[in-house]
């Protein structure tokens, strides 16, 4: 699951090292308008609807958090 | 009772003799205390209305939050997981929604339309039916203000990224904190509330810091603000009398009269709240230094922009209808229209709410519209716009095309200022046809412009300070100026306070019979 969401984010912003932090909220590497982006392409992917209560910094800060919270919505 | 005012000031010292001589675990009493009394001194049938807001808003997240916890009761008894726990969240979340949170929402908001747009409505109806309405309407000191707290407040509670206040005077207090009720910053009453009753010990350099952050904020808003008013409100209110420079020496001038007047209260309100011990957030980060006007708008009223973003824009964003929406895009027109539309569609909501949040005429719509499109622009041609610069063989990452960015920027914003200033939208228009009606820079040298409410000496007060606002962001840029004033020896330190304190007693504007200006921002 990692490994295939890293590729999808990775295609679609090849502008960002998905892999370059741990903190990718908290670093500034994903601003809001960059996260509205993630939330869409995840959405469309999966299939799955993101509530606003799981849109917290915690669940984009790394590549691992993000899979977790895929994996969680589509259980 | 402006904060410019002797009887503030009073008010203010008696508070804070009262706060430091009570016992710390009560000092948020005596604040509570002293907010009512600042509030009832607005009038008791405003102190009424949002006293019976803060009770409606707390009884709602209260609910909110029994409803939370019988969810989590039930889903506990009956030991349930996955879907089945799902499902049984989003039962008792759509109770919460239909019967708590929207009533109320709907409800504070409305008294935040009727106060707003009551006025406007009654004049509609005369217009139109001839049909008059006696419409007195009561304007609530800081409704806006209160009203985005609270429906913060009531949101973070209903998506359970914040807690319920238990005790119902601590809430008050949030709401009724007297240093912030007029002008802001909006508060996240629960980032707030851990401020207000942490038991603040007596520390003496943090109440010298407030009382320098304070008298900072009183020389912006009385040296500055209040000086630049009397060129800008003369050549606004006499469009038809002036042309060109003087026209565009105003545009000019409201742009950083704004800035002073805004910033300089907020100086006011941090530095009192600092001498309580109580950090507020910041609402200014040195705006000026942007190089674009998504940044300016990061770094001008910080809260009022990541309210909506946290509140509008998010939501928005990330909802199902837009979510189905761009998914239909992208399958019919491929992943950059998608993009393009996901982004364009909540900043054009954003934007709109920004613009009539500032004012209820057509002026504010249109500064909307005219922010939005530069920001949704910049977003959506950021690529071509980069492509541009090495085509040209542009150096983007130089200091010379950082500062032409923030110059840029700042015209932008006294470009924003040119659509509010004036007054309505066919002043505006008259503006703009005044200004490039003629050119006459003698006005310089023949008098013209010290002839126009400020005097030559006035001018280079002006610069002067304007200059000196500038070195002072520059340091506080790189560190606190605070701290490095406390460094330097005790007859320098002094030497600047004393400095500071004459500029505003011998340059601040006020005399017999002057009456300070209100701020900017307090009429919201």
């Amino acid at each position: 699951m990692r490994d295939e969401l890293l590729r999808l984010l990775s295609t679609e912003n090849p502008e960002i090292d998905f892999t370059a932090s741990d903190e990718l909220v908290d670093d500034g590497v994903l601003d809001s308008l960059t996260i509205v982006s993630l939330i869409g392409t995840l959405s469309m992917e999966y299939g799955i609807d993101i509530p606003y209560e799981e849109i917290v910094p915690e669940n984009f800060n790394s590549i691992d958090a993000m899979a977790a919270m895929v994996e969680r919505l589509r259980a | 009772m402006t904060y410019l005012s002797i009887i503030f000031i009073s008010f203010f010292i008696i508070t804070a003799l009262c706060y430091y001589i009570f016992p710390k675990r009560i000092r948020w009493c005596v604040l509570l205390i002293a907010g009512m009394v600042f509030y009832l001194h607005a009038g008791y049938d405003k102190f009424l209305i949002v006293i019976a807001t803060s009770l409606v808003v707390w009884l709602a997240s209260g609910a909110m939050a029994l409803q939370y916890r019988k969810a989590e009761g039930e889903i506990a008894g009956q030991e349930a997981g996955g879907k089945e726990k799902a499902a049984l969240l989003a039962k008792y979340k759509r109770k919460c929604r239909n019967f708590i949170l929207v009533p109320t929402l709907c409800l504070i908001v409305g008294m935040l339309a009727y106060c707003k747009f009551g006025e406007m409505l009654a004049d509609a109806l005369w217009q139109i039916f001839s049909f008059y309405i006696s419409w007195d309407v009561i304007v609530p000191l800081g409704i806006s203000y209160y009203t985005f707290s609270s429906v913060g407040y009531l949101l973070d509670v209903y998506w359970k990224k914040g807690k319920h206040v238990d005790n119902y005077f601590k809430f008050a207090l949030c709401v009724l904190y007297f240093p912030q009720i007029v002008q802001g910053p909006i508060a996240r009453y629960n980032r707030l509330e851990k401020e207000l009753f942490i038991e603040h010990p007596f520390d003496y350099k943090q109440i010298c810091f407030g009382i320098q952050l304070m008298l900072y904020g009183y020389a912006k808003k009385m040296i500055l603000a209040d000086r630049l008013a009397l060129y800008t409100s003369r050549v606004f209110g006499n469009l038809q009398s002036y042309e060109g420079l003087v026209i565009l020496i105003a545009v000019l001038a409201s742009a950083f009269q704004l800035y002073m007047d805004f910033s300089g209260c907020m100086d006011i309100v941090r530095g009192a709240s600092q001498i309580f011990g109580v950090t507020l957030d910041r609402n200014f980060d040195h705006p000026f230094f942007s190089t674009s006007t998504a940044e300016f708008w990061r770094r001008w009223h910080i809260t009022l922009g990541t309210w909506f973003k946290d509140y509008v824009y998010m939501p928005v964003a990330v909802s199902k209808w837009l979510i189905k929406l761009i998914t239909k895009i992208r399958n019919k027109f491929g992943k950059e229209a998608a993009k393009v539309v996901n982004t364009v569609i909540p900043l054009v909501i954003v934007w709109l709410l920004t613009g009539i949040w500032h004012g209820t005429g057509w002026n504010y719509v249109a500064w909307g519209v005219y922010y939005g499109t530069i920001i949704i622009c910049a977003t959506v041609f950021a690529a071509q716009y980069r492509k541009l610069g090495e085509k040209l063989h542009i150096d983007m990452t130089t200091r010379t095309y950082r500062r032409f960015q923030m110059v840029r920027t700042f015209f932008v914003f006294a470009g924003g200022r040119l659509i509010t200033a004036p007054g309505t939208l066919a002043d505006t228009w008259t503006a703009v046809k005044q200004m490039f009606g003629s050119f006459n820079p003698w006005i310089f040298w023949d008098g013209t412009l010290y002839g126009m409410g400020l005097d030559y000496k006035d001018w280079c007060v002006v610069v002067i300070g304007l200059l000196l606002v500038h070195r002072i962001s520059i340091f506080q840029e790189k560190g606190s100026v605070r701290e490095a004033v406390a460094r330097r020896n005790i007859v320098l330190r002094w030497l600047i306070y004393y400095g500071a304190l004459f500029a505003i007693v011998i340059f601040g504007m006020y005399g017999p019979g002057y009456n300070a200006s209100d701020f900017i921002y307090g009429n919201f």
